[in-house]
């Protein structure tokens, strides 16, 4: 009886999970799910294009802001292209300041030489720690080093506590494919930009001036000035000369982890020699700046030997900065320029009724009720397994749904609730697996009880057997499609664990306390001996 | 029932490859013994009958790509002053125009509420009209400008090109070869052809328009027509696409890993005849793909695949037991195993189609949600397909295939001669090519498990 009161305890303690979840999603965090632009309608913002843009491009603009706004796969906004206008319909936003910034940065990446950097704060202060580790995103103060790709090791040289002089502070190096990381951080810039600089209206830094009074307006960012600029986290700001090259340039840009370095790189790859002939040469040695939207992204330090089109830049970077960064090369620069004061945003009406969801939401109870009436005509006691199996579930989905659509944006349209209404038939099948096996074992002449652990052994491993093609199918959808399908790929992977999950820590152990009950066991009609098509009398 | 079966779980009288009639207590308590495996024939027959129509239909008639794959057209006005707007006024405005499964919504938030449509126009009769005149006098169809003039007339204006000697006549025939026999065309003296037409065929762009204005209380200049592209992007189904074959990749590592590699073959075979019947499906019947539609299929792929999985997990299982002791050849093995998953099979079936049934039925006839409609009727038909494949496609293929191999082979030469295999182990004369299989123990056992014929007789008066 050792082993059943193991049974209890996993049942309790799971169950006690699942709707503790749910309960503090219901009263605690009080996040519902959101639902879709079909459903409940949200924003829609027209761009227009800049007069003179050639819009051949647009529907490659169309593509790229499509992927920004729905980086995970699972909001659905719309993004189309109406004439010559781009509408992207947000499903759900109520803040416009958030919608205009999902789909804004609509600028130009550009890459810009580095001549001064400070510390956000007034610098005069003594004691004052350097501008961090490399720890914040794509944080440009960090140790950033640009390099060909296969290079070992690179001179990370850590970010020291400054005083004033910001010189001191080595942001990035560029070394040539498999050349030794020998680079000594040189000083930063200003001498080498100098020569470049032409029309250069930016404040001149004066002692005890902070970033923010440095900060060169909206209005005056110009491509071809010389220009202050914050980094990302505000962390430093930067005095940046004219554009020299622009984002139009990248073919490709990925985050990934480099073996070789034995840190997450970025590997970008251009389209021309432009970045050999304009930056990695005439800039060797100096910090260039990667900007987009008034914001310094990154500004890693040219290592001499650039020659290819392939250029790497390593640094002190996590997962999540590294595809960032990789994110803003490949996207940052949209094709086509839109006009900021042309914009319209409005609010959208959901396209269906309240009317439709209410259909789809009784047809798909109604579908449940059948299935679960089949399960319970046909297994009889352990059909109620499956009921409880399906409850939890739908509390799972729920809790799941709603804290997603807090922190990621998902939504659900009229065919995502479908979607899940079927895959709870789907999930089904577990059980059926587990209770057919039981069968088997049962005929082949063993008792339900010494049927149940064995039984289940087998069945669990069919079980995985076939849930691993679905979580290999969810996997490689989700990291190699885009837009819905990429969404599709989630809610199938996130079923399947749930199954899982169920299956192991509920099904299981349900299924054992009832069978090991003598009177449920042999219960006249409704046990679950007489579910499992054997006489009482022998089980 | 009979509890004196050996460990299959195969009914105790029943022989392989003996049909016998089947009652529905038998599929109750599992006691079938169908001949799915003997019969391939048949499901082969069919299944290949079905991709060739599948494939013709694909190939004779386009899917009907909804708008979200192919863009369409938009139409958008601005309500005048004082007037509300609302999605379902404009629904029941537009249906009798056959636009009421389209697009609509309703912006609000700059100046005045604007009425938003976006359908598929897919044939507009005045821009064939258009397209006619455009061609018999040799310029683009936009620079053909059409008006309509009052009680459903219209007029197209368009100038001859420099050097252009095309005559009234010719457009006449060109706009008669139209469907607009009674057009007057006219050449004017600074080289424009006007072509009058008193009464114009219906145009859905503009009687849409039209009802918009009417709707939104303005006149139908102000409605603005304008092409809309695809929201799903090109770029969505090339990586949909690379995915999935990157994924059927994968997948055969897998099942070879897990299974055995022909046992990949036929489940990447079963599933590719999923969606070539699937799709064949939505091309011959005219059915509009969505979005909605295309998460469906992914939906029904991983369920047959899921199938698939469980009934080769369960053949994987009996061959160990059943074609390992010589008791039974490759086939006859499948086919049991087939009876065994039989009823979870139905069953599961018949649990994934129960809420798909439920959403078409109750969702969209009875409640009118018909924009569940295509998404259920896809799941509907790839769910069938679906658990219809594992057992007639997948496994008869693996059947057939397996059968092929040297060890079942001999098995089956053995199986079949058994009175010939005893005979010569009687008088001693070596029987030389079918001994000695590969793996398979005990050989003289063959002869013993073939059942005796009187029980089966027995069996047969019986029932």
């Amino acid at each position: 009886m050792k082993s059943l009161r193991r049974h209890v305890i996993v049942l309790v303690l799971s169950v006690l999970v699942i709707v503790a979840t749910f309960v503090y999603t219901i009263v605690g965090s009080g996040d519902r799910p959101v639902l879709g632009l079909d459903l409940q309608g949200g924003i829609s913002i027209v761009l227009f294009p800049e007069d003179g843009q050639d819009l051949s491009s647009l529907d490659t603009a169309v593509d790229i802001i499509r992927n920004r706004v729905d980086g995970l796969g699972i909001a659905e906004p719309e993004i189309s292209r109406v004439g010559d206008t781009v509408v992207v319909d947000l499903p759900g936003v109520k803040d416009r300041e958030k919608a205009e910034e999902l789909v804004g940065q609509t600028a130009e990446l550009r890459f810009r030489v580095v001549q001064d950097i400070r510390p956000w704060e007034t610098v005069a202060e003594t004691t004052t720690t350097a501008p961090t580790d490399a720890s914040t995103t794509t944080a440009p103060a960090a140790d950033t080093t640009t390099t060909a790709p296969g290079a070992d090791t690179p001179t990370t040289v850590e970010g020291e506590a400054v005083g004033v002089p910001v010189e001191t502070e080595p942001i990035a190096a560029v070394r040539p494919a498999a050349q030794d990381a020998t680079t000594a951080p040189t000083t930063a810039a200003a001498d080498g930009a100098s020569t470049t600089t032409t029309t250069a209206p930016a404040t001149p830094p004066e002692p005890g001036q902070s970033c923010e009074d440095l900060i060169t307006p909206r209005e005056e960012r110009l491509a071809d000035s010389t220009v202050w600029l914050p980094d990302a986290d505000r962390t430093s700001c930067y005095l940046l000369g004219p554009t020299i090259l622009t984002g139009r340039n990248i073919g490709d840009a990925d985050g990934e982890y480099d073996p070789g370095v034995g840190a997450y790189v970025v590997n970008v790859t251009f389209k021309n020699d432009d970045f050999v002939e304009k930056v990695a040469t005439p800039y060797v040695g100096q910090l260039v700046a990667i900007e987009l939207d008034g914001v310094v992204q990154s500004a890693p330090q040219i290592n001499p030997g650039i020659t290819g089109r392939d250029v790497q830049i390593t640094g002190d970077f996590s997962k999540g900065e590294a595809r960032d960064l990789a994110l803003v090369l490949r996207y940052g620069s949209l094709p086509v320029q839109f006009d900021e004061e042309e914009k319209t945003v409005q609010s959208v009406s959901p396209t269906l009724g309240k009317d439709q969801l209410r259909a789809g939401i009784v047809a798909g109870i109604v579908g449940i009720a059948l299935v679960m009436l089949y399960m319970v005509l046909y297994y009889r006691l352990l059909g109620l397994v499956v009921w409880a199996g399906i409850g939890l579930t739908a509390l799972i989905f729920f809790s799941l749904t709603s804290w997603l659509s807090a922190s990621r944006g998902l939504t659900l349209t009229l065919s995502g609730v479908t979607g899940l209404i079927v895959s709870v038939g789907v999930t089904v099948d577990s059980y059926v697996v587990y209770f057919e096996r039981l069968k088997d074992e049962v005929r082949q002449g063993k008792t339900v009880r010494s049927s149940l652990d064995s039984g289940f052994k087998r069945a669990f491993r069919t079980i995985i057997a076939a849930d691993l093609v679905s979580l290999l199918g969810a996997a490689v959808l989700y990291l190699l499609a885009e837009g819905s399908v990429r969404g599709f790929a989630f809610f199938l992977g996130l079923s399947t664990v749930i199954d899982l999950f169920i299956a192991y820590f509920v099904m299981y152990p349900l299924v054992v306390l009832l069978s090991r009950n003598p009177a449920l066991l042999r219960m006249r009609g409704f046990g679950v001996a007489s579910g499992l098509d054997v006489a009482g009398v022998r089980a | 029932m009979t509890t004196t079966a050996p460990p299959p779980a195969t009914p105790a009288d029943d022989q392989p490859g003996v049909d016998r009639r089947h009652r529905f207590s038998d599929l109750y308590h599992e006691r079938t013994n169908f001949q799915f495996i003997p019969h391939s024939k048949r499901w082969a027959v069919l299944s290949t009958v079905l991709i060739v129509l599948s494939l013709g239909g694909l190939f004779v008639r386009e899917l009907n790509l909804s708008i979200e794959f192919e863009g369409g057209t938009e139409w958008s006005v601005d309500m005048a002053e004082g007037r509300d707007a609302s999605v379902s006024d404009v629904r029941d405005l537009l249906e009798p125009l056959g636009f009421a499964d389209s697009k609509i919504s309703t912006l609000s938030g700059q100046g005045t509420e604007r009425v938003r449509v976006q359908a598929e126009v897919l044939e507009d009769p005045v821009q064939g009209l258009q397209d006619a005149v455009a061609d018999a006098v040799g310029v683009q169809s936009a620079d053909v400008q059409f008006a309509s003039g009052d009680e459903g007339g219209g007029s197209f204006t368009v100038a001859r090109p420099e050097g252009s000697e095309v005559t009234a006549e010719v457009v006449d025939a060109a706009l008669a070869d139209a469907g607009a026999p009674d057009a007057e065309v006219t050449l004017s003296d600074d080289g424009t052809f006007v072509a009058t037409l008193g009464e114009l065929p219906a145009s859905p762009l503009q009687q849409v328009a039209d009802a918009l204005a009417d709707y939104a209380g303005v006149p139908v200049e102000e409605v603005s027509i304008s092409t809309v592209g695809p929201t799903w992007g090109e770029r969505v189904t090339r990586k949909a696409i690379q995915a999935t074959v990157i994924f059927f990749v994968l997948l055969a590592g897998y099942l070879s890993f897990r299974f055995q590699w022909k046992m990949a073959v036929a489940a990447i075979v079963a599933v590719l005849h999923d969606i070539a019947i699937s799709v064949g499906v939505y091309a011959v019947f005219q059915f509009e793909v969505t979005p909605a539609t295309v998460t469906a299929f992914l939906t029904i792929l991983g369920f047959s695949l899921y199938d698939t999985v469980v009934v080769f997990d369960k053949i994987t299982e009996n061959q160990r037991t059943l074609t390992a002791t010589g008791r039974m050849t490759y086939p006859e093995m499948v086919n049991v195993s087939l009876n065994n998953v039989l009823m979870r099979s139905l069953s599961t079936s018949l649990v994934a189609l129960l809420p798909v049934v439920s959403l078409l039925v109750v969702g969209s006839f009875i409640m009118g949600a018909t924009a569940i409609e295509e998404f259920a009727l896809a799941l509907a038909v790839g769910l069938f397909i679906g658990s219809y494949s594992s057992i007639f496609v997948a496994a008869p293929l693996l059947a057939w295939w397996k059968a092929r191999e040297p060890q079942y082979r001999a098995l089956a030469d053995r199986r079949r001669r058994p009175t010939l295999a005893a005979a010569s182990a009687a008088t001693g004369v070596p029987v030389v090519e079918v001994e000695e299989p590969v793996g398979v123990p005990g050989p003289p056992a063959v002869g013993r498990s073939v059942a005796p014929r009187p029980r089966q007789q027995r069996r047969r008066k019986r029932r």
